[in-house]
């Protein structure tokens, strides 16, 4: 890490939707399962079903890397995730910060939101299927996380476990960032 | 689930590890932990005076 990356001393917080596989948590976008406590991100094969990414393998070095698009995926907002279950996370090591969220080297699940909070059936929930209030208790209780019954309180448990980053840690917004101000 | 580009690189090292809080399951009164079984008050030893 060079001298000019910003270090920071609290794990970040983040909000991020899951699909359940088995027993477990597991990626939206990638065939990548949740572990209970310490997650570490690599690079692996592609295996994305995600459209827009592109992967590229960068074997030896850690996970994020500038240029690629593996880690550890969260957002900035609670309100942004949808999807079959939603919860909150924590991130830290290595990061790659973007205007909506965040790739992590290391993350671990501290949350998970109430079934009924996330029961709207959207794209998502149609691509990965639906999770059910069972599935969500089993799934907190496999994690050892408690369950928010709002998006409110997510952000509660969250922010006992870490801090949000502030804007200056944010990236410049994008020319098409800067469009999208001007056309709404 | 796609990020906006472009990024920034940081470094997040934690001075205290990050733990999802261990949820103890509700404890009945039959489980509580045996106590320590109280001493007799000792008496207080003569001293020949």
């Amino acid at each position: 890490v060079g001298g000019d990356v910003p270090l920071y001393s609290s794990a970040v917080v983040g909000y991020r939707s899951w699909r359940r596989v088995g027993d477990g948590l597991g990626a939206l976008s990638v065939q990548e399962m949740w572990s209970p406590g310490t997650n570490t991100a690599i690079c692996s094969e592609p295996t994305h079903f995600y459209a827009g990414h592109q992967h590229r393998r960068h074997s030896g070095l850690p996970s994020p890397a500038p240029g690629c698009s593996c880690g550890i995926y969260a957002y900035h907002s609670p309100e942004r995730p949808m999807g079959p279950i939603v919860g909150a996370v924590v991130g830290w090591g290595d990061m790659e910060v973007h205007r909506d969220g965040w790739r992590a080297q290391h993350a671990v699940v501290v949350a998970l939101l109430a079934w009924h909070e996330v029961a709207a059936v959207d794209d998502l929930t149609y691509a990965f299927g639906t999770a059910s209030e069972e599935d969500v208790r089993d799934l907190a209780a496999a994690y050892g996380v408690p369950v928010a019954g709002t998006r409110a309180e997510l952000e509660e448990i969250a922010l006992a476990h870490g801090q949000p980053l502030s804007r200056d840690a944010l990236p410049p917004a994008s020319e098409a960032d800067e469009r999208h101000v001007h056309v709404t | 689930m796609g990020l906006s580009e472009p990024s920034r690189r940081i470094q997040v090292e934690p001075v205290k590890a990050p733990a999802p809080a261990r949820r103890e399951p509700a404890r009945r009164p039959e489980e509580a932990p045996p106590q320590p079984a109280e001493r007799p008050a000792r008496e207080p030893e003569k001293v020949p005076g």
